[in-house]
């Protein structure tokens, strides 16, 4: 008896031990260890369109910044607080982990799971296309930013910080290696491709003209490489139309929904109103895209918000409703990435560098007339609004900006081409807070407010993530040196 | 724990052989005060006959003339008796104050001499905690253990944070392992990684409180790795060894029934300003009009028509989207349109009508309630010649100060043992527990979290017993002070919800059923050798379910979260104890551990909304469902351990052990881990006969190393699949990059001790020292977002604690009638980070709102807070020349460390006669709070601090043109005094706010002193008793919990309060207000 109950106790023990491998147990069964490449692009890509599509608090301030919206209540990110919600350390994180290190996994496994190599070649130039397009958010808003050692933890955990001006080259490079790269004739990721549902013609399209618009940016650092650049972009086939934009289209049911409608409208928070900045010029331009940028409260009359002091909403135009369908309010609003409109101020502005021939008139009013199309106008409203003197290439004045011009840090332009297309690029950027930014920060125009209680002068770039400081020390405090130093004053190297 | 000895002692005598001419001899042992002294073992010296009192001192025993009769009982002298002729004996035992003649239990339920402990451990016996009625039994160590830090937040069924000596892994757990008769019980805390980092959430309480206070006979704390290395890994930590009541000969019934009434403690609430009303400031004034102002002339208000109201001009309307008091000065000739002039409730006197500008006669405090809670308890235990049950129920219904919250407990716990020879022995317990919450309390900062409200966003003029009206009125609609646009009918919140919506509507719900148990053989083969075999099994089924009711500012939702979770534990022990000679005892122990563990969980939410009102089913989605996540966690780690122990004379012992693990979630080659420890120990007093004042005295040291694993799935890399888009498949790399590499996790840890007691031990105390060093740290590191992934797994740095722990007893009063004990318990721990990753100085423990961080920092105790500091001269505060502080830029500067830096407790016990009074104050000294709270409700108006009069005598909220104004304490760049006045009427927000002032600024001292617990007990006397058979005793207690803040540092607060438990402590957002607890509890034992 008393055996049998020892017995009984070893072989219990015995049998629960017998487990055949115990590090199988470790193996994750609820998520996968392989996945198709295919998948890690569709998600990048949406990943990185949210990131520079949602207008919350949190991660993405651009338009703020660029000063289309302020807030109403809580002011802190209009007067460029940038510490208090760690905006730089979000949008830091959010493009290369999210958009960056999924399109370089995708590129690391289409070599082995696309079996046709053409089709592989294709998919492998259209994800590098899409690290290019992201490489220049990043880029030109921090600096200097790793760049040959990023995106691969194994073998740089601590990546070292590339200059800014050798990374933005080697971007317009690897751009060209891509458009030579791209082969019509082959497939490609087909409806996982969410920009073009896998058309290369259409690729080809979108990397001439990223790559024209790349080029505008070194214009005046360097007015050879842009022209040259330009040139061949052109020559390359940019964008003809509105049809030709880069659109990421949303299908309106979260978490596919638009990021501007689920912080504006799903929030039911009511917490930004148009500023004098982009209302003013709006208002005496008679625009006709107000109605799809901003509606009027009860008041009925257009009232611009004071950039960072307290703007009661309820007193204030505002970007909440919006008779227009497809408009930012809508859940399935489409969010534009590259469009017809820029590429052709971009040319106007081109024409009056004498980097190109042709009408920098002609190019101006087809940009105007694509940006009110594009919301939802109709060409006879972009024919009457450009006939007025105030918006006529021509004619159109400037210094129509903000209420507040000057003492912004920026040396405001006086060129009057600068002015003209400044301005009108400025409206045609709605929603895209950093192009705004950027075409300001290249422009100078049109000039922006100096907020209630700003925290700082103007940014002309991100100071870098707080997480540098202290996960990247040595390589943070190298570029920190490099850059002269970490303040939003600094200019980035193309800048004037 | 007196049948605990008696047992001891009965297995530790075995069996020998039986004079003849015994006959039966009775008796009854009392203490002092004539009251039965249950469970004390009496044995014939140098025979073997031995037995138990019954409940009611009886006792029966085989003894012939001339024998020494041995009684013992824990807590009493032994003495022994030479029996005479007599048959029947009255025996008197006297108290012991001290428990140092006790028997501990140690390590794999060994009991133990103190003599021949070589560790610190610290026993508390189950009275301590289950006398104060707290559901929680885990709250009632605080402050009775030193070296324990027990942190209880306020919130209702809020989880408690235990720590055993120090911080000693940054990213794993430190809390202490929960160990119940033997087997591993499970504390793990499912509250989510937002909850815990201040996102919102609720906080689902800690898991320990799943046991019957009731049925703990006593706990015993072990401190160090020495004590404790032999539960393996998760012993790092310390253990906190529970055993549970044995049933004791004959039939015992106690039977508890109580009743508590809670109140909110006043000094935890928010001082308000009643002198101002709603907005965040009219803005300057420039040329006689408020152009940055809210619309009236005055600034102060919207401006606008009511032609719903037949108001054709402007009529002054409450910005009713400002939730702050920074508006118009309250003046009750002023009529203006207020919230409930736009919502059209039945019995609202109001519609329509402008309302006298006066401040809210029922402010936030008004809302919590007095809540009533109850308790009953019923254990029935027996025993005879074969073996022995017990049974116990307990249901606790705890109800909080918030309205409809609830959490009530039953559980059911049955043990039994039964001799199937005499030397074998089967036995188990079952216990099972069903806990339900409703309306837990939101935390963090989330509109469902309504101290967010209260404390950092509120309109003066909002009377809450309005609101509330509003809401039942209304027939449980939204109907909030805190509309969008009411002047153009939208009366939907913008930012806040009306709060008894929040309660009644948004609340959430769970539930957890828990069976744990195990069942055992004991089999001693010969006198020397025990073997022991048991498999047990904690298991447990949970749901939380989360909603949010249409109509809410959040998107409405409906989520559930079902979690299983099992650990099964498979044992085998084999003991041998031999006198290997008149002087040398030996023990060994050889036996090996499985441990398996499963947990899953399927988290599932509507999506974009709910369809039907009131109606919580995933079904109820506006769009479909996306898919539900799942985690599937398992684990094994296999043990053998060994260890002996040699004894000279009862007084000098060499104890060593070593544990070999293997763990399933370290890497293949990489995952088995062995770790020794030695102890010694020396009871010196018993060389000191000439010193008889001396009762007790031993030194003790003894030195560890203990290896934890990795977390779950930590070393290969998966992908994550998201909703897909449009028909196309979603999958993203994680992004924290894990590491095939990793390697144990170690802690070497030193300890040494001199434990006393003097005086028939009337004074004694315990003193420890204690070093221990943690390396290799597993943690997840944050990574330069640039290499792809937010985190890596890695091994690095390292942390060290030392420190002292020191307790004292004594009994500086006893007579007949009244006696007075005192305990006191001390401890101080350094602890201190020596390195980090990659020579890193700092790793971000968690990022909150308000831009400050809980941090490890090389060189600074674990937990310093970051954010910015104010810029100082001469060691003063520097005002810029506009007269507003300065502040860094940095938001890294350390403003703080949430490590306190010495805690300990003081309890004092009187008894006169059949009363007795006790109380228990804990305190904790150093260690810092941020405070959301105050950086937000500063910056709103709220406090009173931001009103009242200036230096000058005039309301400091007048324009500076009307003497208003402060001039902030501080210098200028040169080192003069600031002599700038600047505003305080809210422009830009208030000038105590964040705006104004660096995190700094909102950083407090978290040190407290509290009277814990208060009881007055009154035992019925035995006389009384004797004629309610069969009633056999009848105790009835006032018990109070928290009953007093004595001191404290932290404004308006509970310093103790967080965010739950975990390693980032020391931030306090829409904290709760602490809650005194006051009760009555009868106890029957029949």
């Amino acid at each position: 008896m008393k055996k049998i109950i020892l017995y009984s106790i070893v072989s219990v023990f015995a049998l629960a031990s017998c487990q055949k491998n115990m590090t199988n147990l470790n193996i994750d069964t609820k998520n996968p260890s392989t996945a198709p490449s295919y998948a890690l692009f569709s998600n990048a890509q949406k990943n990185l369109v949210d990131y520079i599509t949602t207008p919350n608090v949190n991660s993405n301030i651009f338009t703020l910044i660029a000063q289309y919206w302020t807030e109403a209540t809580y002011t802190d990110e209009s007067n460029y607080n940038l510490g208090n919600r760690n905006i730089p350390q979000n949008f830091w994180n959010n493009l290369y982990v999210g958009a960056l290190n999924n399109f370089q996994q995708a590129k690391l496994l289409i070599p082995n799971d696309v079996t046709d190599p053409a089709v592989a070649k294709n998919e492998l130039e259209m994800a590098d296309i899409m690290q290019v397009y992201t490489y220049y958010y990043l880029v030109n808003t921090f600096g200097n930013i790793p760049y040959s050692q990023a995106n691969n933890i194994n073998k740089y955990p601590f990546p070292a910080y590339d200059d800014a001006k050798t990374v933005y080259y080697d971007l317009l490079n690897r751009l060209d290696t891509c458009i030579n790269g791209l082969n019509p004739s082959a497939g490609s990721f087909g409806s996982a491709d969410l920009l073009y549902g896998g058309d290369v013609n259409s690729w080809i399209k979108f990397a001439n003209s990223l790559k024209l618009k790349m080029a505008m940016l070194i214009a005046d650092s360097d007015p050879t490489t842009a022209q040259k650049k330009v040139n061949e972009a052109i020559n390359g086939g940019v964008f003809q139309s509105n049809a030709d934009n880069a659109v990421f289209r949303y299908t309106g049911i979260t978490p596919n929904a638009n990021p501007v409608w689920v912080n504006l409208i799903q929030s039911n928070r009511k917490d930004y109103v148009i500023t004098k900045t982009l209302l003013n010029p709006m208002v005496a331009l008679n625009d006709p895209r107000r109605s799809a940028y901003y509606t009027n409260q009860y008041s009925g009359s257009d009232i611009g918000g004071t950039v960072g002091v307290t703007n009661t909403w309820n007193n204030y135009s505002n970007p909440y409703f919006s008779p227009i369908t497809g408009t930012i309010v809508d859940p399935a609003a489409p969010s534009i990435l590259l469009d017809y409109a820029e590429i052709s101020f971009l040319q106007a502005e081109a024409v009056e560098r004498n980097f190109i021939a042709g009408s920098a008139e002609t190019f101006y009013n087809n940009g105007v007339t694509a940006s009110i199309e594009e919301w939802g106008g109709s060409a006879t409203d972009a024919a009457t609004y450009l006939a007025q003197p105030s918006v006529a290439y021509a004619t159109a004045p400037g210094g129509l900006g903000a209420g507040a011009i000057g003492s912004t840090g920026t040396n405001t332009s006086t060129t009057h081409w600068k002015q003209a297309i400044g301005l009108q690029q400025y409206i045609a950027y709605y929603m895209r807070g950093f192009d705004a930014w950027t075409s300001i920060r290249r422009l100078y125009y049109p000039a922006m407010a100096v907020p209630g209680s700003p925290k700082s002068p103007f940014p002309w770039r991100y100071t870098y993530p707080a997480n540098e400081a202290t996960a990247n020390g040595p390589n943070y405090q190298a570029a920190k040196t490099a850059m002269g130093g970490d303040d939003v004053t600094i200019k980035l190297w193309w800048m004037q | 724990m007196r049948k605990l000895l008696s047992l001891a002692i009965v297995l530790l005598l075995g069996v020998s052989q039986i004079f003849a001419q015994t006959h039966l001899v009775k008796g009854r042992i009392l203490d002092g005060d004539g009251k039965p002294v249950e469970g004390a073992t009496v044995q014939v010296k140098k025979g073997t006959a031995v037995t138990a009192a019954d409940a009611q001192g009886n006792f029966k025993i085989e003894a012939k003339p001339g024998d020494v009769l041995v009684f013992s009982a824990v807590n009493f002298a032994t003495k022994e008796v030479k029996l005479g002729n007599e048959t029947d004996l009255a025996v008197t035992l006297t108290r012991q104050s001290s428990q140092l003649d006790e028997v501990v239990v140690t390590a794999m339920g060994i009991k133990r001499s103190r003599n021949a402990l070589p560790y610190a451990a610290q026993e508390v016996g189950g009275d301590e905690v289950s006398k104060t009625r707290n559901s929680n039994f885990v709250d009632g160590l605080s402050g009775k253990v030193a070296g324990l830090q027990i942190t209880q937040p306020t919130a209702l069924g809020a989880s408690t944070n235990v720590v055993l000596r120090g911080i000693k892994s940054i990213s794993q757990t430190n809390q202490a392992l929960f160990v119940v008769d033997g087997v591993p019980f499970d504390n793990t805390s499912t509250a989510t990684v937002g909850q815990r980092s201040g996102q919102g959430g609720y906080d689902y309480g800690s898991n320990a409180a799943d046991l019957n206070p009731d049925d703990i006979e006593s706990i015993s704390v072990l401190k160090g790795a020495a004590a404790s290395a032999l539960y393996g890994s998760r012993a790092a930590n310390g253990v906190i060894l529970i055993t549970t009541k044995k049933a004791k000969r004959g039939l015992g019934i106690t039977v508890n029934a109580g009743v508590n009434v809670g109140s909110y403690d006043k000094s935890t609430f928010v001082k308000y300003q009643h002198e101002y009303g709603a907005n965040y400031g009219s803005g300057p004034e420039i040329n006689g009009a408020y152009p940055y102002g809210y619309g009236s002339p005055d600034g102060n208000f919207l401006y606008a028509p009511l032609p719903q109201f037949g108001q054709n001009t402007p009529q002054l309307i409450v910005p009713t989207t400002e939730d702050a008091s920074y508006g118009a000065k309250f003046n009750p000739n002023l009529l203006v349109y207020q919230w409930d002039a736009f919502a059209n409730y039945p019995g609202n006197p109001n519609y329509g009508k402008p309302t006298p500008w006066v401040a809210a006669k029922n402010d936030p405090s008004t809302f919590f309630v007095n809540p009533v809670s109850y308790n009953t308890s019923v254990f029935i235990d027996g025993g005879g010649e074969n073996g022995t049950f017990k049974l116990g129920y307990l249901r606790t219904s705890d109800n909080g100060i918030l309205p409809n919250s609830n959490i009530t407990k039953n559980m059911l716990n049955f043990g039994a043992t039964h001799n199937l020879s005499k030397d074998l022995t089967v036995g188990g317990t079952i216990n099972y527990s069903e806990i339900s919450g409703l309306g837990r309390y939101g935390t963090g900062y989330e509109s469902n979290n309504v101290m967010t409200n209260f404390r950092q966003w509120w309109e003066m003029n909002v009377d809450i017993k309005q609101q509330k009206q509003a809401y039942f009125n209304s027939g449980g609609q939204n109907v909030t002070w805190n509309m969008t646009d009411p002047i153009n009918g939208n009366t939907k919140p913008i930012y806040w919800d009306n709060v008894y919506f929040v309660r009644y509507q948004n609340y959430e719900n769970d539930s957890r059923q828990r069976i744990f148990g195990n069942a055992y053989i004991n089999y001693t083969p010969s006198k020397s050798i025990t073997l022991l075999g048991r498999v047990s099994m904690d298991t447990y089924n949970s749901l939380q379910e989360e909603r949010d009711a249409i109509g809410s500012v959040n998107v409405p939702f409906y989520s559930r979260n079902n979690i299983f979770y099992k650990e099964m534990n498979y044992d085998f022990l084999a003991t041998y104890n031999k006198d290997l000679s008149k002087n040398f005892n030996f023990k060994a122990l050889l036996g090996a551990n499985l441990r398996q563990d499963t947990y899953s969980s399927i988290f599932a939410s509507t999506n974009g909304g709910l369809n039907l009102p009131n109606f919580y089913a995933l079904s109820n989605s506006v769009n479909p469902i996306n898919a539900p996540n799942e985690a599937l966690l398992e684990k094994e780690v296999g043990g053998v351990f060994a260890g002996a122990t040699l004894t000279y004379k009862d007084m000098l012992t060499l104890d060593g052990t070593v544990r070999r693990d293997q763990s399933s979630t370290l890497p293949a080659g990489n995952n088995a881990y062995t770790y020794p420890a030695i102890s010694g120990s020396w009871a010196f007093y018993k060389l000191l006969d000439n010193a008889p004042w001396i009762s007790f005295g031993k030194v003790r040291v003894n030195y560890a190393e203990v290896g934890n694993d990795a977390p779950y799935h930590s070393i290969l890399n998966t992908y994550v699949i998201n909703t897909p888009f449009a028909g196309n498949a979603m999958v993203t790399l994680p992004t924290t990059n894990n590491n095939p590499n990793l390697k144990p996790e170690r802690t070497k840890s030193f300890e040494t001790g001199l434990e006393m007691s003097f005086l028939k031990n009337r004074v004694g105390f315990d003193f420890t020292y204690f070093a221990s060093k943690t390396f290799d740290l597993i943690t997840q590191v944050n990574a330069s977002g640039a290499t792809g992934y937010l985190s890596q797994y890695v091994n690095f740095g390292s942390i060290q604690n030392n420190g002292i722990e020191l307790s004292l007893n004594g009994t500086p009063i006893k007579t007949r009638n009244f006696s007075w004990d005192i305990n006191v318990n001390w401890s101080k721990i350094n602890n201190k980070v020596l390195s980090l990753f990659n020579n890193q100085q700092n790793q971000v423990l968690a990022s909150y709102q308000g831009g400050v961080s809980i941090n490890a920092t090389v060189g600074q105790p674990f937990g310093t807070i970051q954010g910015n500091d104010f810029i100082y001269t001469n060691g003063q505060r520097t005002v810029g020349s506009d007269g507003y502080y300065l502040m860094d830029t940095k938001t890294t500067d350390i403003i703080g460390n949430a490590t306190p830096k010495w805690t300990g407790g003081i309890n004092n016990s009187f008894r006169y006669k059949s009363f007795t009074l006790s109380f228990l104050i804990d305190m904790r000294h150093g260690g810092n709070v941020f405070s959301l709270d105050t950086y937000y409700g500063l910056a709103d108006g709220i406090y009173a601090e931001t009103a009242g009069l200036n230096d000058l005598g005039n309301p400091s909220r007048n324009s500076l043109a009307n003497g208003g104004g402060i001039i902030l304490k501080g210098v200028t760049a040169d080192g003069k005094t600031n002599t700038i006045r600047v505003d305080n009427s809210g422009q830009g927000y208030g000038l105590y706010g964040y705006v104004y002032n660096p995190a700094r600024a909102f950083v407090y001292d978290a040190s407290f002193v509290k009277l814990r617990e208060l009881n007055i007990s009154y035992s019925l006397p035995a006389k009384t008793i004797e004629r309610m058979k069969p009633v056999k005793g009848i105790d009835i207690a006032i018990v109070g919990r928290n009953l007093w803040i004595i001191s404290k540092n932290l404004p308006y607060a509970d310093p103790e309060d967080g965010l739950g438990a975990g390693n980032a402590q020391g931030y306090q957002s829409g904290s709760y207000p602490a809650v005194r607890n006051i009760g009555f509890n009868v106890k029957f034992k029949f």
